[in-house]
């Protein structure tokens, strides 16, 4: 049912947009690849189709990648925007555009190859969940580890004042359109490079779904039942990093859909499964960023808003209203 | 099973357990050796701060001794893979499931996992397992309720069916007995009780209730400050094991009625 849905939320994303398209004729371009006229299908095949894939890439990537961070802090409230995941993705886009002013050479080599953007969001994001992880089993207290990684945040936007003060203006203004966050001016081969990051991360996530299981128990009931818990973090930590890091780098930093798209799910899906939960996450987040987007665009008009600024005025009343209900988040 | 039968348990042989900080070790407890055969119950009493947790996460491979040697149905527990221990020992702790989401059933069915594939899915053979347990422990009408539902008796009956589920011819339980009511307290324990006969496991918990335990274990391992006991409950009184476990000036104990008694 959550898969029609995607196809329902991509079908209708894909046919609003500031130009009208009949949906006949979408529908007819979707299925053939041939609209009446050429102008539409540019339209279609160059921006919202690729808009549409991003959607459903980074929505769902965010969403599992929100749903393992859960699982393995067992805190309700991770997700890779709380925990300073995105920060760290931010601070190895912010390395690689801004610091090519500051220090130049190799750095400046390396941009425009979107490759580098994700290895280097990738990494940043590795960096700060080992940091994370590694301080997790100095603290045990879930509020601390949370404030860790707001701090994570505030250092990394520190880092980020201190690169923009010694860069150019130009270089300054493509980090801040990337820190916006949109889903748009994808190219294919942009799309190509999400797509099999999230693949990887999505089959790294599905085959470590039992010590996922596992894990809800607790680490010592999951070593009991024989999981190798170092092996299994690892895969798990290596798995989120790809997701978010990949997704950060083609459209910016995306808050709250990782933590509150797990969220919803429980209350849907009435199983903890991870080899349940994770493909239902997918479709949820997939089927979230693609209303986001398509509210983010409004409708008929020639204006369009930042997706990081759609989904947090969604997320964030989603995630109070769930405190609100239940008083307590369970998961 | 003639030859299982002559084959212990477990035998622990000369265990110093302690964890090291900064590169120094500290020793909680030295010299335990005990053993243990198929069907018996045993009680791990002890005051406060003795090292019976340690104990019990030593023995269920969480740390490791600081020396001796453990052995689980004659392997050293040092040589076996963590898939392989979690089919000879299973555990029940004190800490609450991380997660208060889980279904009971889901949370029984989790004790499969060193048996399912890699994706963890239950063959019939598991389901079976699975509600073999939740008969045994009489948890049926819980199994469709959540975590965060159930009282804490009841969770504690979930936890011993989820060790059951794990199909181990040991199972070590953590102060199964705390937080509970006089009625649920006997209750636990004589489940452990009947799970050793019906089901031939060999049951080690730790607990504070040695009342309850005197009247119904086979063995009790002792831990005192400078000595380690085990044996048979009536055994351990004549040795005048139990006349020593408290200041005397607070509690007694009566040999007689094999019952300890507050001093006024």
């Amino acid at each position: 049912m959550l898969a029609l849905l995607t196809i329902v939320a991509f079908f209708i994303n894909v046919s609003l947009g500031s130009v009208y398209i009949p949906f006949q004729e979408v529908a007819s371009g979707l299925l053939t690849g041939a609209t009446e006229k050429t102008a539409w299908n540019l339209i279609l095949f160059e921006y919202r189709i690729p808009k549409a894939i991003t959607a459903i890439t980074a929505g769902g990537g965010l969403a599992i990648s929100g749903l393992l961070m859960q699982t393995v802090f067992r805190n309700p409230l991770a997700g890779p925007f709380v925990l300073g995941l995105s920060s760290g993705a931010s601070l190895g886009v912010a390395l690689l555009i801004l610091g090519a002013g500051a220090f130049g050479g190799i750095f400046g080599m390396l941009l425009g190859n979107s490759w580098s953007l994700v290895i280097a969001a990738a990494l940043g994001s590795f960096l700060v969940l080992i940091a994370v992880l590694a301080m997790t089993i100095k603290v045990k207290d879930t509020m601390a580890i949370l404030i860790i990684g707001l701090m994570f945040g505030s250092v990394t936007a520190a880092v980020v004042g201190v690169l923009s003060y010694f860069s150019s203006a130009e270089q300054l203004q493509q980090y801040i359109f990337w820190s916006l966050g949109s889903l748009g001016n994808q190219s294919w081969t942009g799309i190509f490079i999400l797509v099999s990051c999230f693949i990887a991360g999505l089959i790294i996530a599905l085959a470590t779904s039992k010590s996922l299981n596992a894990l809800l128990l607790g680490e010592n009931y999951a070593k009991s039942m024989g999981i190798n818990i170092k092996k299994q973090t690892l895969f798990i930590i290596i798995a989120t990093s790809i997701l978010a890091g990949s997704i950060t780098a083609f459209a910016g930093p995306i808050a709250f859909v990782g933590l509150a798209v797990p969220h919803l799910t429980r209350q849907i899906i009435k199983s903890s499964n991870h080899l349940v939960l994770i493909p239902a996450v997918t479709l949820m987040g997939a089927i979230l960023l693609l209303v986001c987007d398509t509210i983010a665009q409004i409708p008929f008009s020639e204006y369009s808003l930042p997706i990081n600024a759609i989904t947090s005025i969604i997320g964030a009343p989603v995630v109070i209203w769930l405190l609100i209900r239940k008083r307590k988040l369970l998961f | 099973m003639a030859s299982e039968k002559s084959h212990t348990r477990i035998t622990v042989q000369d265990v110093s357990i302690g964890y090291t900080s900064k590169k120094k070790e500290i020793i909680i407890a030295e010299k335990i050796n005990f053993s243990s055969t198929k069907g018996e119950l045993i009680a791990l009493v002890g005051p406060n701060g003795i090292g019976k947790s340690t104990l019990i996460r030593t023995l269920t491979g969480i740390e490791k001794p600081i020396s001796g040697s453990i052995k689980v149905s004659e392997v050293e527990i040092k040589s076996l893979s963590p898939a392989a221990l979690a089919s000879q020992i299973s555990v029940v702790l004190t800490e609450t499931p991380a997660s208060k989401n889980l279904t009971v059933y889901e949370l029984i069915a989790l004790g499969r996992q060193p048996y399912t594939n890699w994706l963890g899915v239950l063959t019939q053979e598991d389901k079976t397992a699975v509600n073999n347990a939740i008969a045994i422990t009489e948890t049926t009408d819980l199994q469709h309720k959540k975590c965060f539902e159930l009282s804490d008796g009841e969770l504690q009956r979930v936890l011993i069916a989820r060790a059951l589920a794990q199909d181990t011819p040991i199972i070590i339980l953590d102060e199964p007995t705390s937080h509970l009511d006089l009625y649920h307290r006997a209750y636990v324990l004589k489940l452990l009780k009947r799970l050793t006969k019906t089901e031939g496991k060999t049951i080690l918990f730790s607990t504070h209730e040695i009342g309850i335990a005197l009247t119904l274990v086979d063995k009790m391992l002792v831990l005192q400050k400078d000595t380690v006991s085990f044996d048979t409950p009536t055994a351990l009184a004549k040795q005048g094991v139990f006349n020593t476990l408290f200041p005397s000036n607070t509690i007694d104990f009566d040999i007689e009625t094999m019952q300890f008694r507050v001093n006024n």
